[in-house]
C-alpha cells in the first residue's frame, strides 16, 4: 500500500464460527454500500482475524480504526452492540481475560509502543452462537445494516472534524472530500 | 485443588497460546497420573463442508481453518488436489509458491518467537511487558513479521486469507519489478533475524528432553517446506539412549500417500482434536523435527546461525532434543526463510502462464507440506466431475497432542522426584511453558473479545 489510509475499519473474525463472523459480514456489507455510494479512497475495509501483529499493522498511521468484533458477555444478549471509545492513554480493563493474544493485547502494545491510532472506536456485538458453522443468527444478523450505518456516520464525522480543524488552521490540510 | 496429597490443576484458558485450548493435569501422590491437554479443533468440520463442492474449492476454503497458517492450507490442498487431477507444478510456479510460503513462516514464527515464547525465558508477563521493558527486541520482532507480511501481500492479495493462489499455479505471477521492493526489506529483516538467533540462544534453558519419534518432511538439496518425503527419526527411548541426546538416530521414508496406513488417528474423550500415532507410537512435527531431519540443507548462513545459536553443527547431523530450545530452532528457522525467500527473488523469471491446467478426473490425491507447525496433510477423494466425495485434513497440532501431554506428564514427574514443592500455581506456570514451547496453533477457532462487562470502561449501548 503506497499511502497509509487515514480511516481504517477492521472486520476482525471467523466467518466459519458463525456469530464470530460479525465483523467479516460488516466489511463485506460496507463493501456492498460503497459499490453504490463510493467511500473516499482514505478509507480502508479490512478483514482481519485478530492476530496482534496484524491489528497493530492494519491500525498503525490511521487517524481514526474503527474495529467490529463479535463479543461474549455474562449474561449475555445476542445482538447488544457495545461500543468503546479510545483516544490517549490506554488504561487496561480491570478484569478482562483473553486467551492468546487478541485485541486488548493489540491495543495495549501498541500504546506500549507509541502505534496507537489517533482515535480508536471498537463496536462489539454479543453473538449467540460461536460453533462451526456458517451464518450469523437472526439477533446478530439484524445488526449489520445499522452497524454499517453507524461506521458510515463515523468516518463523516471523523472528516467533518478535520476540514473544520483544517479550516481554523488556515484550510492547509487535504480536502475534505475524495481524499 | 489439593485432596490429601493428590491434586487437580486445570487450566481453562491457556495464556500466550494461540486460540482456545485447556490442560487438565492428575498428580497422586508422588506421580503424574494423567496429563490431558484438550483442544478444540475443527477440521471436522471442515472436511464435512467441502464434500459435494468443486475441487476447486478446498484451497480458499481450508486457508480458512486457520488464521495464522493460511499458506499452509493453500499448499497441501493444492498439492494433494493436484495430485489427484494427475498434475505437477514445478519451475518458476512452484519457486513462487514456496516464496509464499517462505512469507507465512516469518511471520508465524517471528510471532511465536517474540510474542508468545521470549515471555517465558525473560520473566515477563507477556508482550506488552516485554514491549514495555524491552520495547527495542520487540520493534525489531515486528519489522521482521512486516517483511513476511509482505511477501503474503504481494503474492497473496489478501494477507490474511491469500486469494491468489489456484490449482495450478497463481491466478496472476508477479512481474521481478514487483518482486524487487520486497528484497530490499528482506535484506534487512536478514540482519534482524540474525540479531534475533544472538538474542535467543542467550536465553537461560532447563535441562529436558523428547523421548519421540521425529516426523518432518526431507527433500534431497533443500530444506523441505513446500514438498517433500514424510521422513521418521527414531525416538531415542527406542534406540536405548537418552531423550536429551543430540545424536541423529535412524531414519526411514514413506510416501505421502502411505500417510493415512502410517498414521493412526484417534479420539479421545476430553479434546475434539483427533490425536496421531505414528505405527503406534507418539510422535512430534514442527521445527525441532524439521532441524533434526533436514538440518544439512539450510543454507550455508542458516547453518552458521545454528551453530553460533548454540544448535550444533547441522552439516555433522545435530539434533536438538530440549523442547525450551525449540525458541533458537524457530529463529534460525525465520532466518533460514528470509535467506531463501532472498534466493528466490533473486533467480525469479516470470513463467510464460502463471498456472497450469487441472482438469478433473476420479481419484484420490495426497498432499502434505510443512506449515510452521509441523507437517499439514490433507487427501481428497474426487469424482470425474471433479466434485470432492470425501475430504481429510490432518494438522501439526493434533499429531503433536500426544507428545505435548508427555511432555508435560515429564516435566512435572522430574519436579516431583526432584522433591521439589512446588505451589499450584507454579506448577500451572511451569505446564504453560510445556505447552509454548511446541507453539500448538488451537486458533482455528473463533477469537472473541472477552467482555467482562462491570469492569470495562465504556460508553453506553448503541441505541
Amino acid at each position: 500500500m503506497s499511502q497509509t489510509p487515514r480511516v481504517v475499519v477492521i472486520g476482525v473474525g471467523n466467518a466459519f464460527r458463525r456469530d464470530d463472523g460479525i465483523g467479516p459480514a460488516l466489511v463485506r456489507r460496507l463493501r456492498e454500500r460503497a459499490s453504490v455510494r463510493p467511500l473516499p479512497p482514505s478509507v480502508a475495509l479490512i478483514d482481519c482475524d485478530g492476530e496482534t501483529g496484524r491489528l497493530m499493522s492494519a491500525w498503525e498511521g490511521a487517524e481514526l480504526a474503527i474495529v467490529v468484533d463479535a463479543a461474549h458477555a455474562h449474561p449475555g444478549h445476542p445482538g447488544r452492540v457495545h461500543r468503546f471509545d479510545h483516544e490517549g492513554p490506554y488504561t487496561r480493563p480491570a478484569a478482562t481475560s483473553s486467551h492468546g493474544l487478541g485485541l486488548g493485547e493489540a491495543v495495549e502494545l501498541s500504546d506500549a509502543l507509541g502505534r496507537l491510532p489517533g482515535k480508536l472506536l471498537v463496536l462489539a456485538v454479543e453473538g449467540a452462537d460461536s460453533s462451526l458453522g456458517t451464518g450469523l443468527t437472526p439477533a446478530v444478523a439484524a445488526t449489520v445494516e445499522r452497524l454499517a450505518e453507524t461506521v458510515e456516520a463515523e468516518i463523516t464525522l471523523h472528516r467533518d472534524a478535520r476540514a473544520r480543524n483544517a479550516g481554523r488552521h488556515g484550510g492547509g490540510g487535504p480536502r475534505p472530500t475524495g481524499g | 485443588m489439593t485432596h490429601r496429597g493428590s491434586r487437580v490443576l486445570h487450566v481453562g484458558s491457556l495464556a500466550r497460546v494461540e486460540g482456545e485450548g485447556a490442560l487438565h493435569l492428575t498428580v497422586d501422590g508422588g506421580t503424574v497420573s494423567g496429563a490431558e491437554l484438550r483442544i478444540y479443533e475443527p477440521p471436522r468440520f471442515f472436511e464435512a463442508f467441502l464434500r459435494g463442492r468443486s475441487y476447486t474449492e478446498p484451497p480458499d476454503i481450508t486457508a480458512r481453518v486457520c488464521g495464522i497458517c493460511p499458506v499452509a492450507y493453500q499448499m497441501s490442498a493444492c498439492r494433494a488436489l493436484e495430485d489427484a487431477c494427475g498434475v505437477t507444478v514445478d519451475g518458476q510456479r512452484a519457486a513462487l509458491r514456496r516464496l509464499l510460503y517462505c512469507g507465512e513462516w516469518i511471520e508465524s514464527q517471528v510471532l511465536h518467537i517474540y510474542l508468545l515464547h521470549a515471555p517465558d525465558f525473560l520473566g515477563v508477563d507477556g508482550a506488552v511487558e516485554l514491549a514495555r521493558t524491552q520495547r527495542a527486541h520487540v520493534e525489531r520482532g515486528l519489522r521482521i513479521k512486516q517483511a513476511g507480511n509482505a511477501i503474503l501481500e504481494q503474492l497473496g492479495g489478501r494477507a490474511i486469507h491469500p486469494v491468489n493462489v489456484r490449482l495450478g499455479g497463481f491466478h496472476r505471477a508477479p512481474t521481478c519489478g514487483e518482486l524487487k521492493p520486497l528484497a530490499e526489506r528482506l535484506r534487512r529483516a536478514r540482519d534482524d533475524a540474525w540479531e534475533t538467533v544472538r538474542w535467543v540462544a542467550g536465553f537461560d534453558f532447563p535441562d529436558a528432553g523428547l523421548d519421540h519419534a521425529l516426523l518432518a518432511l526431507a527433500e534431497p538439496g533443500r530444506y523441505a517446506i513446500d514438498s517433500g518425503t514424510p521422513t521418521v527419526m527414531a525416538a531415542p527411548g527406542s534406540c536405548g539412549v537418552s531423550a536429551g541426546t543430540p545424536a541423529s538416530l535412524p531414519i526411514r521414508q514413506f510416501p505421502v500417500y502411505a500417510f493415512s496406513d502410517e498414521t493412526t488417528e484417534h479420539q479421545v474423550p476430553y479434546s475434539t482434536a483427533l490425536q496421531a500415532t505414528l505405527g503406534g507410537e507418539r510422535y512430534l512435527t514442527g521445527a525441532m523435527a524439521r532441524f533434526a531431519i533436514s538440518g544439512r540443507w539450510l543454507s550455508p548462513l542458516a547453518q552458521e546461525a545454528a551453530r553460533e545459536g548454540g544448535l550444533g553443527d547441522p552439516l555433522a547431523g545435530a539434533v536438538c532434543r530440549n523442547p525450551f530450545r525449540s525458541i533458537v530452532v524457530r529463529a534460525v528457522e525465520a532466518l533460514y526463510a528470509i535467506d531463501e525467500a532472498l534466493r528466490i527473488i533473486d533467480a525469479y523469471e516470470p513463467p510464460d502462464r502463471p498456472y497450469v491446467d487441472v482438469r478433473p478426473r476420479a481419484g484420490t490425491g495426497h498432499g502434505a507440506t510443512e506449515a510452521p507447525r509441523g507437517l499439514l496433510y490433507h487427501r481428497y477423494t474426487l469424482d470425474a466431475d471433479g466434485i470432492v466425495t470425501a475430504a481429510t485434513l490432518v494438522p501439526p497440532t493434533s499429531q503433536n497432542q500426544g507428545a505435548m501431554e508427555e511432555d508435560l506428564r515429564r516435566l512435572v514427574q522430574d519436579r516431583l522426584d526432584a522433591g521439589e514443592q512446588d505451589t499450584d500455581a507454579e506448577l500451572t506456570a511451569l505446564c504453560e511453558r510445556g505447552i509454548r514451547n511446541h507453539d500448538p496453533c488451537i486458533s482455528c477457532s473463533a477469537h472473541f473479545l472477552d467482555l467482562t462487562v462491570d469492569h470495562v470502561r465504556r460508553s453506553p449501548p448503541c441505541p
